[in-house]
């Protein structure tokens, strides 16, 4: 049982790079210089628009923690283009690989985002050339949140959406309030979503709060890896 | 290798194909090779298809990180069974509804996959499960359609 277990995880590491050059290649096919521009522009229009949000939500806030703390403001994104080669099988564990890895400066637990900044998952693991990453749906998924930036939880994937656990119900909280990634660089410029419903159960202690994402479920060709 | 096996062949690697590619992403959940392995064993139903069935099991295992064998071990007890109980529930197939059996085992089949599935995830909920076996219900009939075309009946 070792023996073949030792085996089987030889044949697994060929076989997945097989399989996921062979779908790069099916990907890339198709693509045109055209195509690139376009991926160049997009990239430089999703900079500027989370730049832009970023300024907007943290300038005030910066600007007192600065005085306060004395510290350095840091203002640089990176964002990494990326595209999709391969999806996972099953519907059931849902991640994605990405034509770009350790060389081009990914590592894990880095956030990818679509064109509009809206949240799709983070980075898993990360290869040379490639990677995998987590979506957001997936049940493995986690990521602490906050709640107009107020409130803090955790983000939690179920397969059919995704709920926010531990914020207490002494916290006042209502529909429609916007999802900000927490505890990141760029926490205040990625949106996650909105508030769709919450629960309150007699005999739990928190809220039952399920989120309506912003990003599409039919993902994009290219996404961005945020540095 | 006849010419029929070379067919079920291309036509279980291009099920794993669209699984893997996803066309439209995760909005289609149904494990499209699943479903063409149940399709294809109402077909041939000799030890080929078994062999087809642990070998895409093999394949599928090798690029889902979390499972160990799962699919191996699952494929071909379920193009197995699918087999067994074409045999055994022979009296259900009639002239006037001739899908009667496939439906019935087939309904069966998914039923044990999506309870399978629904174990190994630690929070699946019932909509989820229950919205992934209806689609795949459906869609087997869809898969099972273009079989019978472009397969003959053994």
């Amino acid at each position: 049982m070792v023996i073949a277990l030792l085996v089987f995880t030889a044949f697994r590491k060929t076989f997945q790079t097989l399989v996921l050059s062979l779908s790069e290649s099916f990907f890339t096919l198709s693509k045109s210089s055209h195509q690139e521009k376009i991926e160049s522009l997009n990239k430089k229009n999703l900079s500027y628009r989370l730049e832009l949000k970023k300024s907007k939500n943290l300038s005030k806030e910066n600007e007192i923690l600065r005085q306060a703390l004395n510290f350095k403001n840091k203002n640089n994104l990176g964002l990494v283009g990326a595209e999709i080669i391969a999806f996972s099988p099953s519907s059931w564990n849902q991640y994605i690989f990405l034509n770009s890895g350790s060389n081009q400066g990914i590592t894990k637990n880095m956030l990818v985002v679509d064109k509009s900044g809206n949240l799709i998952g983070k980075v898993k693991e990360t290869y040379q050339n490639r990677c995998k990453v987590i979506l957001v749906k997936n049940p493995d998924f986690q990521m602490p949140v906050s709640i107009d930036n107020q409130l803090l939880g955790l983000l939690q994937g179920t397969l059919s959406g995704v709920e926010i656990l531990y914020v207490e119900k002494s916290n006042e909280i209502n529909i429609s309030e916007p999802v900000y990634a927490a505890f990141s660089p760029f926490a205040s410029a990625v949106k996650i979503g909105k508030i769709s419903r919450i629960e309150k159960n007699k005999n739990n202690l928190f809220y039952e709060i399920q989120v309506d994402i912003f990003a599409k479920d039919k993902l994009p060709q290219v996404v961005f890896v945020l540095k | 290798m006849s010419r029929e096996n070379l067919k079920i062949i291309g036509v279980a690697l291009l099920s794993l194909l669209i699984d893997i590619i996803r066309p439209l992403g995760y909005i289609f959940l149904a494990d499209t090779t699943f479903l063409v392995l149940i399709a294809l064993s109402f077909y041939n139903k000799t030890f080929f298809i078994i062999f087809i069935a642990f070998a895409l099991g093999i394949a599928q295992d090798a690029l889902i990180f979390s499972s160990k064998l799962f699919y191996a071990i699952e494929y071909p007890l379920a193009v197995a069974v699918v087999i067994l109980l074409n045999k055994l529930l022979h009296f259900i197939k009639t002239k006037n509804h001739p899908l009667v059996l496939k439906a019935l085992i087939a309904a069966l089949l998914i039923l044990i996959h999506t309870f399978l599935l629904a174990l190994t995830v630690k929070s699946a909920g019932f909509f989820y499960p229950a919205y992934f076996f209806m689609q795949s219900y459906l869609i087997f009939f869809f898969i099972n359609g273009i079989i019978e075309k472009t397969l003959r009946k053994i």
